[in-house]
């Protein structure tokens, strides 16, 4: 788990005193993770960018009134309002088409380009792609404890209560999870060690 | 007695949830379970590769929240 010099706790107490830059480093700090939790539960990127004001509309309301109570607990707090805004949208339009490009590639907005070149760049996002299909394959019940735990960073336990599993079951299904996208990987020849480069 | 560590010890020593002598357990058990190990590798590569995954909403929804959370501040104190 990444330690931050300033906790989560600390920055919502001085967003609590009116501190707007300690929201934007929160936002900034937490985003992909919850924008991911969305995005793979409706598999859509326009309606996830709205479902991610929505989920922060709902937060600034929550810390704002001062009904927020959850301190040194942001992430898994935020991403399970993400979490069901997003399965509460799915139900209502039972699915959702997903957004392609003309050559067939899904479209994947906000890269961070850094110092990489264009080309190694695209390499690895073509790399995450193949990774984020393998994961909305897997089972639900999979997908769903691997997006609690590693994106939402709940606890095992804390998964095995929302789910109403043992803390056993739970480590299985996180376990069977990384075995099939293994699995998934070696059919498509994608390594860890060198450059990834699928065949 | 020594503590054998589990696949499932592997998932809560990666995800620091684990003691200090589960951690102790595990890497005495790589001593003469070489599989355990490369489950261990295995996992923690794997991790590491989700973590690359996850994509980012755009600069136009994070100004909008932020935006918001200022347009709340003005309104609150009106």
């Amino acid at each position: 788990m990444r330690k931050y010099a300033i906790g989560d706790s600390e920055l919502i107490s001085q967003y609590k005193k009116g501190n707007e830059g300690a929201f934007a480093i929160l936002v900034n700090r937490h985003k992909k993770r919850i924008y991911t939790t969305i995005y793979m539960i409706v598999k859509d990127q326009y309606l996830a960018e709205d479902l991610m004001q929505e989920t922060f509309v709902k937060v600034v309301h929550t810390i704002k009134s001062g009904r927020y109570n959850e301190e040194g607990k942001f992430l898994p707090w935020v991403s399970r309002i993400a979490h069901n805004l997003a399965i509460d949208h799915f139900r209502k339009a039972k699915r959702y088409p997903t957004i392609v490009m003309e050559d067939g590639s899904n479209i994947f907005n906000s890269i961070e380009f850094s110092e990489d070149s264009y080309e190694s760049h695209q390499i690895q996002e073509d790399i995450n792609a193949l990774l984020r299909g393998f994961i909305k394959e897997l089972p639900d019940a999979q997908r769903e404890v691997l997006m609690m735990r590693h994106y939402m960073q709940m606890s095992f336990q804390e998964i095995a209560d929302a789910t109403g599993v043992s803390i056993n079951t739970a480590l299985g299904r996180m376990r069977y999870a990384l075995i099939n996208i293994r699995k998934k990987m070696e059919q498509k020849n994608i390594a860890y060690d060198q450059n990834f480069y699928p065949k | 007695m020594i503590k054998t560590s589990t696949p499932n010890d592997i998932l809560r020593i990666l995800y620091n949830e684990a003691t200090e002598e589960e951690k102790q357990a595990l890497t005495s058990s790589f001593l003469f379970d070489e599989l355990l190990e490369e489950t261990y590798e295995t996992f923690k590569e794997l991790l590491e590769q989700l973590d690359l995954v996850g994509m980012n909403p755009s600069q136009k929804t994070v100004d909008a929240i932020l935006t918001y959370s200022k347009s709340y501040s003005l309104h609150s104190t009106e």
